[in-house]
């Protein structure tokens, strides 16, 4: 099935979900401050694949119907809603941060909210969003939500500072990598899936199994985005190949790639210089493709992959499961 | 000048006393040849003043060398140091040791702070390096090193490292080096250098032999053959990739060094 098809067919039970919070969440934005409707328009408008509130709305729906609830619950959309604009905001806070003039991987080259608006607003609009969300979870009103919600927050903080910190830093373990890419993005997943199981009242269990699943099918999600960055060319990326690794950003195909005698030595040597050398950010490229790094990230995400699909196993069947399922399938199809 | 120094041994020794070192006889024979000569700062030739202008224009805009220049680059500059020190109007500086005397500013070094030694010092975002200078000071043989800092806070948090070391000619054109101490102000500096303070010395231990092999009233070449630069007596074990990628052997060029006149002007834009 071509993957549109897929994506598709994982959003339909939760399509009409969807159509209501994104007019919902325009709405919250703009009604506070006109002047952030242009923004919210921006920010909040069709483009982007909206993945982690499709994936609040599943595992929502799918624990509703293993407790044969009627429907789903307002907290469970207003979790939602609380999970876009965390993410939104870590966004519109990276592209100022990075100077982005156009967001990345947006086809349509859909320009930044700092580009069109300034630093200044782009800024604000993220700290509104930041606080927004902060008060809509409180007012969720469970005690266990607000905790894995808040400590996602500072998870990005440390992510961001973890990852700078280590630039260069060739002794970099998987398992650090491993940490940065949860606090990174796969916090924020495993967090908004176990709060969506919580609105459903499922057995402890169930919670632990949907934090299982959001943690890993996010590490996937990451890995994947990592591999691209190496394989991807600029047109399809939205940015120049290789710019993690061209500022020190070591992920997981080098990191497996240092582990090969055959390029090791090499490749230490680039790190170390920078790539002062003309051409020689092409040819590392190129030595983590012959040194195996990215065969291994490859296997290393569809295990992370299997193990999410797994932690799906203690769940009744429904629409909504069988979309999780095939969400894992839709998250690791760009590496082949 | 070298002969003159020779021509006023025979009668400065008659009347020197026997218990005078080697250094203090040859620094007695600089005064006298300098109270008795106009002046006897040494001048560059007109190939050398021409070698120099090429050295200086090809050290523009290449921060010291510190966070590194790509390979053609350093060749180059290393070409143009070796044309020049085969020009040094003074081969055996270690006998007029006093024209080291004063201050001098780095322009150009094989050191080098690149990957995770850039990034452990907080050399990327938040600690923006300044100037390097050595004050010599001939009386008591010592030499301080310092390392300008500046901390990106709220207020641009300034400092510096300060490295002091003894040294002792022990050829024409050697000198032996010893480190003494070293400290960093202000103290705040001190915790954030803390976990890699070792770093941080072995970059900038100057503890080795030097070899002047360029001296004029205004610049001034070195060369070490260190080979591994960390201090011998640290406690810790250091790591070999904390060698700044020296190997035994190996000359490199340690310093092209300015001397900086204190004047009341600042200085000229484009000045290196």
């Amino acid at each position: 099935m071509p993957i549109q098809d897929v994506l598709s067919a994982v959003v339909a039970p939760v399509k009409h979900d969807m159509e209501l919070m994104n007019t919902n969440i325009k709405n919250i934005v703009g009604n506070r401050h006109p002047m952030l409707m242009a923004a919210a328009e921006q920010i909040f408008g069709a483009g982007g694949k909206k993945l982690r509130p499709v994936l609040v709305f599943l595992v929502a729906r799918a624990t509703a119907a293993h407790m044969q609830m009627r429907d789903i619950t307002d907290k469970q959309r207003r979790l939602a809603e609380i999970t876009e604009m965390i993410h939104t905001a870590s966004l519109v806070h990276d592209d100022v941060l990075d100077e982005c003039d156009t967001r990345r991987g947006m086809r349509t080259g859909k320009k930044t909210i700092n580009s069109i608006y300034g630093t200044r607003v782009a800024v604000l609009a993220g700290d509104f969003l930041f606080a927004q969300s902060s008060w809509f979870l409180a007012n969720l009103d469970n005690l266990e939500v607000i905790k894995l919600i808040s400590q996602v927050i500072a998870d990005f903080a440390n992510g961001e500072i973890s990852q700078a910190s280590s630039l260069f830093d060739t002794d970099v373990t998987l398992e650090q990598y491993s940490d940065k890419s949860f606090y990174k993005t796969a916090s924020l997943i495993a967090a908004s899936c176990r709060s969506a199981a919580v609105f459903s009242d499922v057995s402890p269990d169930i919670k632990e199994a949907m934090y299982a699943y959001g943690k890993h099918l996010g590490l996937a999600f990451q890995i994947v985005d990592d591999i691209l960055d190496f394989t991807q060319s600029a047109e399809q990326l939205g940015k120049p190949q290789g710019q993690d690794l061209a500022s020190g950003n070591l992920t997981a195909p080098i990191i497996f790639a240092l582990r090969n005698p055959l390029v090791k030595e090499e490749l230490l040597d680039i790190l170390s210089s920078e790539f002062v050398e003309e051409g020689s950010l092409e040819r590392a490229l190129h030595l983590v493709q012959l040194g195996g790094g990215l065969d291994a990230a490859r296997a290393l995400a569809q295990q992370e992959g299997e193990t999410a699909l797994a932690a799906l196993a203690c769940l009744s069947d429904s629409p909504a499961k069988r979309s999780l399922q095939q969400m894992v399938e839709y998250v690791l199809h760009r590496i082949y | 000048m070298i002969a003159s120094c020779n021509h006023f041994s025979l009668s400065g020794r008659a009347r020197l006393q026997t218990s005078v070192t080697p250094v203090e006889d040859a620094q007695h024979k600089c005064a006298l040849r300098r109270s008795l000569q106009a002046t006897a700062a040494p001048q560059p030739s007109t190939t050398a003043a021409g070698i120099k202008a090429e050295l200086l224009t090809s050290l523009r805009d290449t921060n010291r060398g510190i966070f590194g220049l790509p390979a053609a680059k350093k060749n180059a500059i290393l070409g143009l140091v070796t044309a020049l020190e085969a020009e040094t109007p003074v081969p055996s500086p270690t006998s007029c040791l006093e024209l080291c005397a004063g201050r001098w500013r780095l322009l150009y070094s094989t050191i080098t702070i690149t990957g995770v030694k850039r990034t452990k010092l907080g050399l990327r975002e938040f600690i923006r390096l300044g100037d390097f200078v050595q004050e010599i000071d001939t009386v008591h043989a010592e030499a301080i090193n310092t390392v300008d800092f500046n901390v990106a806070q709220l207020s641009m948090v300034g400092g510096a490292l300060t490295v002091r070391a003894g040294y002792e000619p022990v050829g024409p054109a050697r000198v032996a080096i010893t480190f003494k101490d070293a400290s960093l102000r202000p103290p705040q500096l001190q915790k954030l250098f803390e976990a890699n303070y070792d770093l941080l010395l072995s970059i900038f231990n100057p503890e080795g032999w030097l070899d002047i092999t360029y001296l004029d009233q205004e610049h001034r070449v070195g060369r070490d053959d260190k080979g591994n630069v960390c201090q011998p007596s640290a406690k810790k074990a250091v790591k070999s990739q904390y060698s700044c990628g020296r190997s035994s052997g190996e000359r490199l060029v340690e310093l092209v060094m300015m001397k900086v006149i204190i004047t009341r002007q600042p200085l000229a834009a484009g000045h290196i």
